[in-house]
């Protein structure tokens, strides 16, 4: 029952979030590109409830705005990813063969490298920028997907009810849709929502170290980048949007790890 | 792979290095710049080139630090190297502290203090950890340096930083391992014969949650390696990491090359330690897709 509760608390949160990334711009205090040369780097006052930074722009303001971006981003990639790894399992899991085969190698040689590393690789070559980041990230995220639904289909192939469904004339369409996928869903739907906060970290991350989304948009993790140099004078310019990022996160977690658990509860 | 980086990139190699030297080159220079490079040549032949160059330990020439990369790399290692077994050890020590702890105690208020503390060190973006320790122990404290890497001090925060967001995974690994061994019957005949708790823990449950936890272990190897590159760029660590992001900056894909070909080469041999060494504790595990043989 509390497990329940919890899931809950923070399906709330977690829809909080994304409510105020959506309503942003109404919520804004100020505009998040206006500079203000007058109260550069202002401690949080009145007008600037969470203060401003080196060019004077309302970071509070940034911070909604960045969550807007942050979370589209996020989900964007995610659902992404999502789909194709999940087709290429599907077509890996029940063709089999050497279709199979290559499919596999290819996700081998992708999960070859630190994941990290190869995307830093793929969007430091290509050049940075928000389309170049999430081609990266896609690039190295299908895999997970793939492999999770790959074994789940062959798991779920072996089960009595699909060969009979088979020998009552269902085609692999059909078996898929019918049979198969409303029996792995559960796990790779929990393994979706597990993956939110990551993918969250992981574009911040990239948008950090200058590969991700570039400035002026505003972002969180490139807000902590561009405030990283004024954090001697200026520490709110780093407190916020971390904090910002560490409540999303954790947030995401906890409802991970909530669904997880009731979830895989109901299925033993 | 690696070698299809260069590939894809955008921009020539051979105009990028007259760029970096702050020439603005032209036609003909370019052109002779690509022979002498070996650019002009077929895909394949230059594959074949750059393969037989790795098989003999030449990486390439980056013309961003005017160096062979062969020369600048192991010093570059032995940085990134030093700094992840340092937050490997801390790790270690602190998750196995508070694993058994929060185990022996279970859902007493310690347990519940030590599971808030995992879940929040599992959220915290490393690179914003960074960024406030160092605020609060240079700025404010002034107890580290982080200035000069050579200074042994100035190891700690990287490594913390490093650490921080896996411990909390690991503590709650390690509870449930231990709250798993504590369930079995070998521990209840201990106990019967009078035998200390602590002892109990530390021979004979610890041994056993081990092999669980370097396999947790081999996951998150990637997640260390890729850690490093963000760590060092935060505090200036000169590592591989902020080796590559200095790279990209400079375009230099021969260095980024090198990066990359070497954390594939460091992810895959630690993975191939981590399944001798379980081996080596757990014979019943065989690596080498033998039957697995269950007691």
């Amino acid at each position: 029952m509390s497990k329940h509760l919890t899931v809950i608390i923070t399906t709330a949160l977690a829809a909080s979030i994304v409510l105020i990334s959506l309503i942003a711009p109404f919520i804004a205090p100020n505009d998040p590109y206006k500079t203000d040369f007058k109260s550069v780097l202002a401690e949080p006052n009145d007008e600037y409830p969470l203060g401003t930074d080196q060019v004077g722009r309302c970071i509070l303001s940034r911070i909604l705005y960045g969550a807007n971006v942050s979370l589209s981003i996020t989900f964007a990639l995610l659902s992404l990813v999502f789909v194709s790894g999940v087709t290429i399992g599907i077509v890996s899991g029940m063709k089999g063969g050497i279709v199979d085969d290559i499919l596999m190698r290819l996700a081998d040689i992708v999960l070859a490298f630190p994941d990290i590393v190869l995307v830093i690789a793929i969007v430091g070559v290509m050049g940075s920028s928000v389309s170049n980041m999430i081609i990266g990230l896609s690039l190295v995220w299908w895999t997970k997907y793939a492999r999770l639904t790959r074994v789940s289909v062959m798991k779920a192939k072996g089960n009595i009810y699909v060969s009979a469904a088979r020998m009552a004339g269902a085609s692999d369409l059909k078996l898929i849709t019918h049979y198969i996928l409303p029996n792995i869903a559960t796990a790779l739907i929990v393994q979706l929502v597990l993956d939110i906060s990551g993918m969250l970290l992981a574009i911040s991350s990239m948008s950090f170290l200058g590969l991700g989304v570039q400035p002026p948009t505003p972002e969180w993790g490139n807000m902590l980048n561009e405030g990283r140099s004024y954090f001697q004078t200026a520490p709110w310019l780093l407190t916020y949007p971390g904090l910002a990022i560490f409540i999303t996160v954790a947030v995401f977690n906890l409802l991970g790890d909530g669904v997880r658990e009731i979830l895989s509860r109901e299925q033993a | 792979m690696t070698f299809a980086i260069t590939f894809i990139a955008p921009s020539d190699p051979a105009e990028m290095m007259y760029f970096s030297r702050d020439v603005v080159p032209t036609k003909e220079m370019i052109e002779q710049a690509r022979e002498e490079m070996g650019l002009n040549d077929p895909l394949l032949i230059q594959y074949g080139r750059w393969l037989t160059g790795i098989a003999r330990g030449d990486l390439g020439y980056s013309y961003s630090l005017r160096t062979n990369v062969s020369e600048i790399l192991p010093q570059k290692i032995e940085k990134t190297v030093y700094l992840a077994c340092f937050s490997i050890v801390i790790l270690f020590v602190v998750s196995f502290a508070l694993g058994v702890i929060a185990a022996m105690c279970k859902n007493r208020v310690i347990d519940h203090i030590i599971k808030i503390l995992s879940m929040l060190s599992i959220s915290i973006p490393s690179f914003w950890l960074g960024l406030i320790l160092m605020y609060y122990f240079v700025v404010q404290l002034q107890l580290f340096k982080i200035t000069d890497s050579d200074h042994a001090s100035s190891i700690v925060l990287p490594a913390l930083t490093l650490a921080i967001p896996l411990i909390g995974r690991y503590t709650m690994q390690i509870r449930a391992e231990v709250l798993d061994e504590l369930g079995c019957n070998y521990v209840l005949g201990a106990r019967t014969r009078g035998i200390k708790e602590f002892r109990i823990i530390w021979s004979h449950v610890i041994p056993n949650t081990l092999i669980n936890i370097i396999t947790l272990f081999g996951m998150t190897i990637a997640f260390l390696l890729g850690g490093t590159a963000i760590v060092e760029v935060i505090f200036s660590w000169p590592g591989l990491g902020s080796m590559a992001l200095d790279a990209i900056n400079q375009r230099d894909y021969v260095l980024l090359q090198a990066y990359v070909l070497l954390m594939a080469f460091i992810y895959v041999g630690m993975n191939f330690i981590v399944d001798v060494i379980t081996q080596l504790i757990d014979p019943r595990v065989n690596i080498f897709g033998g039957c697995k043989h269950n007691e």
